[in-house]
């Protein structure tokens, strides 16, 4: 078969992403709790390369985990085995970034690398969703046996810890 | 005092044992060998090979290991490699089977094939992940010291092919003014400044083997930025399959006697005359 120009630039661009990471599912693998914020996480899709090859990526440690929050203002929840959450993967080596407080160097030249992954909460695939909540039109915060639920503007606000019920 | 050059080419899917050696036909060849991470090829020609051995053994993605040297001194690998292309054309009443073949990949182990899924914690030292790959590979690890010392600050992650996990380890060692390459069956670390080789390659001059010997084409341009090629040369010499990139040379001129670092060096010539040569480039050591 003679390849043309076009055929040689899809088959380098084709082996050239095989490099390039930019979002998989995953499962957190460990928490290493609050204090760090920190995880060794699972992709839970494999890759197939330009060769047609399936690849199954090992765990990442080292992977830092965003929860919403500010100097002043914290939102965490448990974390634990299995839980579901979407791996991004960093433009540049975040190595650096990791273990300074300012603007930093990153320690190679390394991009998009499973390296450098960050880890946010909250994925699942759509046979794993956890238990919904009753209906889809309130804001619910719930966890475990606990339910904070907050309904539409002018009508009753519940809030439900475990068998104690507050209208307001 | 080379007498009778030998050229040995075995070629299959695992030569010499499963594959089919060719010494007794008119063979050309040019090796080029280099620093650089991926730019080691072979060209080689043979005439009137047999249609068994062009159907059975001459094939894309089948290994090549090229010996040549002369029958009184040594004779050595001068490549290991695996076909890329194959053409075979008639002139005349000869036919030639022209062979390109890349040498950046272990015998039977393809770069481009080995698949390497590994994963290191924080601060592991990159020489972990090097000494895998060269595992996987088969490749002998020369030079490792050389990475002594440099960490991975975020551990490792790869799932791919083992050219692209080599080449994000190699980046890491090139903050640290270190690099690696490929060359045969071999993976060489070393360092970029203050670079040095535990190969001591051979002793030339112009008794004993040295052909030519002269300033690199660099060293004239007057550009202070191009300062750190002043010291570069290039010279001829009889076919020495010892000389490999990163081996040491030793060189006796009318500028004296100095030691030079191999950074390339490309083997030409055939089994019938003509040329039988390593044409190299080097810096003073």
């Amino acid at each position: 078969m003679k390849e043309n120009i076009l055929d040689v630039f899809n088959i380098w661009l084709d082996s050239r992403l095989d490099s390039v990471h930019t979002c998989l599912p995953g499962k957190i693998d460990t928490y290493y709790g609050h204090s760090k914020r920190k995880a060794k996480v699972k992709t839970l899709s494999k890759l197939r390369n330009s060769n047609g090859t399936l690849i199954s990526i090992p765990a990442i440690d080292n992977v830092p985990v965003i929860f919403p929050g500010s100097k002043k203002f914290n939102m965490v929840w448990p974390l634990e085995k299995d839980d579901g959450c979407l791996i991004l993967f960093s433009e540049a080596a975040l190595g650096g970034f990791l273990s300074n407080s300012k603007e930093a160097d990153p320690e190679s030249n390394n991009r998009f690398s499973l390296t450098d992954a960050i880890c946010i909460p909250g994925l699942w695939s759509f046979q794993n969703v956890p238990d919904a909540p009753e209906n889809n039109t309130d804001f619910f915060l719930t966890y475990e046996g606990n339910t904070l639920q907050m309904k539409k503007s002018g009508t009753t606000s519940t809030t439900i810890i475990n068998s104690l019920e507050v209208d307001s | 005092m080379a007498f009778n050059r030998v050229v040995e080419l075995s070629v299959g899917k695992n030569p010499p044992s499963d594959g089919v050696v060719l010494d007794n036909l008119h063979i050309d060849f040019r090796v080029t060998r280099t620093v650089t991470f991926s730019g080691n090829t072979a060209e080689i020609s043979i005439y009137n090979s047999a249609e068994t051995t062009r159907n059975d053994f001459i094939v894309k993605g089948n290994n090549v290991i090229l010996k040549a040297g002369y029958e009184d001194e040594t004779v050595g690998i001068i490549f290991v490699g695996q076909v890329d292309r194959v053409t075979t054309m008639k002139k005349g009443a000869t036919l030639e089977t022209k062979i390109n073949a890349t040498s950046t990949r272990a015998e039977n182990k393809p770069l481009e094939q080995v698949i390497i899924a590994t994963s290191y914690a924080a601060d592991t030292p990159v020489s972990a992940v090097i000494s895998e790959i060269a595992n996987a590979l088969g490749l002998a690890v020369f030079g490792i010291e050389n990475a002594t010392g440099i960490k991975m600050t975020n551990g490792f992650t790869d799932a791919a092919k083992a050219k692209d996990v080599l080449y994000k380890a190699r980046n890491i060692l090139k903050t640290q003014d270190v690099d690696l390459f490929i060359d045969n069956n071999q993976l060489v670390i070393y360092k970029l400044k203050g670079r040095s080789s535990i190969f001591q390659a051979a002793y030339l001059d112009d008794t004993c083997g040295l052909l030519s010997f002269g300033p690199l084409e660099e060293n004239r341009d007057e550009d202070a930025e191009k300062v750190s090629t002043k010291k570069k040369i290039q010279f001829e010499c009889l076919l020495n399959h010892a000389i490999k990139p990163n081996s040491v040379v030793t060189l006796k001129t009318v500028d004296g006697t100095n030691s030079y670092l191999i950074d390339s060096v490309e083997f030409s010539g055939n089994n019938y005359g003509g040329d039988f040569k390593c044409t190299c480039e080097a810096a003073i050591e």
